[in-house]
């Protein structure tokens, strides 16, 4: 197997073949987190705080969601050179990987869309302001650049994620310029209007607010589940993961939200195509459209590889040719961009929600089972064995500790934290939703463990 | 269980591997300081600004 081919493959990687530096997985990482949903959450932000409280609560909501993200799915895949689905099967059974490969998969799907579409609506909105007249129609501007994006992705990552560092590297460049830039511009105009700015729709209730937005942070990094070890498995030492994911969750995706959230503030839109070319003009605009086909390139691509990487894991698909698994992964995104485009984009606040409602018990769940349970040992030979003679299992391939513990997270953020109401519970105004949840489901996860799956002898805890 | 050579040598590899690749030190100080010192610090700076 070459390099390339184990690129692409979920077997554990070689020593040989985890060759990535710090700086490689800090500009992988920043790629994955900087795109336009950046624009949305930081719109979501002005609806609850002003900027500087609003800017404050999310940077912190970010830096517990990252080290929750850290502790999670990130040592055993560091530890063995897996990927994300495969440091799940311990917890899940090698038939619960399922309910993962599902949860990562609708994640990145969502999140791919939401990419797309932006790109798509950006090239109509350039297209009607610089006033060029195509032959077709308008409304065919935005499927035919979602089409266009597609098959560049696909381009991409024919050959894996290796060959995609280049590309990526250019990416962040222009990412990280085109942002200082165009926050200088906003501020340099606005910046008065910005701090005095009040926030658009706030409850009367200001710790709401506040823990809202920190809620927000928290599970913005929790959805990155499925992104972490697609990249992080390529690192050859654990110190190259830490730095660089609180980097990206915690600096480099919270500059792009904040300027989402300055722009809202003081323009009511946090697409950064208008405001620019109401400050600057055409010109200002292809600055800005310019940004939106680099950072959601980018984000998409990485997020179709950990989507085809997490289909791998199904058994009709770990021997198939990888283009084929890529064409696969990208099926859904396609019809959803081109048949309901508004899906995820106009109820991207549940969406948001659904993130911390899937992920939280999930890596409350990992941290519990990894860290105190299995002491840092996983079986990695149990990993790929799912005859009944496994580890991993349990009962008929799932494992009921895992499901009883993701009911119970379930059940206690929607109490916290009603994802479609946004009706909430105390103590949620002092708590959070996410960090309970989490905490529930792996005290449940580490009680039925102990009480019940370790006396029958199952999940090869020693 | 016998697995394909290919997955069977990749597992031997990992398994031979001496190398921990776990968090060290560290690893474990940037985390309480940035998962859990910085954010408090934040929460409450924030809180007070509000």
């Amino acid at each position: 197997m070459s390099h390339s081919d184990s690129d692409t493959s979920i077997y554990p990687l070689l020593p040989s073949e985890r060759t990535w530096s710090a700086g490689k997985i800090t500009v992988m990482w920043m790629i994955t987190g900087v795109a336009t949903w950046c624009y949305i959450i930081g719109e979501y932000i002005g609806y609850y705080l002003p900027f500087v409280s609003g800017a404050i609560a999310f940077i912190a909501g970010s830096f517990i969601g990252g080290a929750i993200l850290l502790l999670a799915a990130i040592p055993i895949s560091m530890r063995y050179g897996i990927d994300t689905i495969m440091s799940a099967v311990p917890q899940f059974g090698t038939r619960g990987r399922y309910l993962a490969i599902f949860f990562s998969y609708l994640v990145l799907v969502g999140w791919n869309s939401i990419l797309i579409v932006f790109f798509g609506k950006s090239i109509t909105q350039l297209i009607n302001i610089t006033g060029v007249t195509l032959p077709i129609d308008t409304s065919l501007i935005a499927p035919l650049a979602t089409i266009f994006i597609i098959l560049l992705i696909f381009s991409f990552l024919i050959h894996g994620l290796l060959r995609f560092y280049l590309i990526a590297f250019i990416s962040g460049t222009v990412i990280v310029i085109s942002s200082l830039w165009m926050f200088w511009v906003l501020w340099r105009d606005q910046h008065q209007a910005i701090l005095a700015a009040a926030p658009l729709y706030s409850s009367s209730n200001w710790q709401w607010n506040y823990i809202t937005v920190i809620e927000l942070g928290i599970a913005m990094c929790l959805s990155w589940w499925p992104y972490s070890s697609a990249i992080t498995r390529k690192a050859p030492r654990a110190s190259y993961a830490v730095m660089p994911i609180f980097l990206a969750v915690a600096v480099f995706t919270p500059i792009i939200s904040l300027l989402g959230l300055a722009a809202v503030l003081v323009t009511g839109s946090s697409d950064p195509l208008g405001w620019l070319v109401s400050i600057g003009g055409t010109t200002y605009g292809l600055v800005a459209i310019l940004f939106v086909i680099f950072a959601n390139i980018g984000t998409a691509a990485i997020g179709v590889y950990a989507a085809a990487l997490s289909l791998r894991s199904l058994p009709w698909l770990n021997t198939q040719p990888w283009i084929l698994v890529l064409m696969l992964a990208m099926m859904p995104m396609i019809m959803i961009c081109l048949l309901i485009p508004d899906l995820f984009y106009t109820h991207f606040g549940t969406f948001a929600a659904f993130l911390g409602v899937a992920f939280a018990p999930i890596c409350g769940i990992q941290i519990t089972d990894y860290f105190v349970l299995r002491r840092g040992k996983v079986k990695v030979r149990a990993l790929y064995n799912y005859a009944s003679q496994s580890d991993y299992y349990y009962w008929f391939g799932f494992n009921p500790a895992m499901i009883l513990a993701l009911l119970a997270g379930y059940a206690v953020y929607i109490y916290l934290l009603n994802p479609l109401t946004f009706v909430s519970h105390m103590p949620y105004e002092w708590t959070t939703a996410s960090i309970p949840t989490a905490l529930i489901a792996g005290l449940v996860y580490y009680g039925i463990t102990r009480l019940w799956i370790i006396p029958a002898g199952h999940g090869g805890y020693q | 269980m016998k697995f394909n050579p290919e997955l069977e040598r990749r597992l031997k590899s990992v398994e031979e591997d001496r190398e921990m690749r776990t968090f060290g030190q560290n690893e474990w100080f940037i985390l309480v300081l940035f998962g859990l010192l910085v954010p408090v610090g934040l929460i409450i700076l924030g809180g007070y600004l509000l």
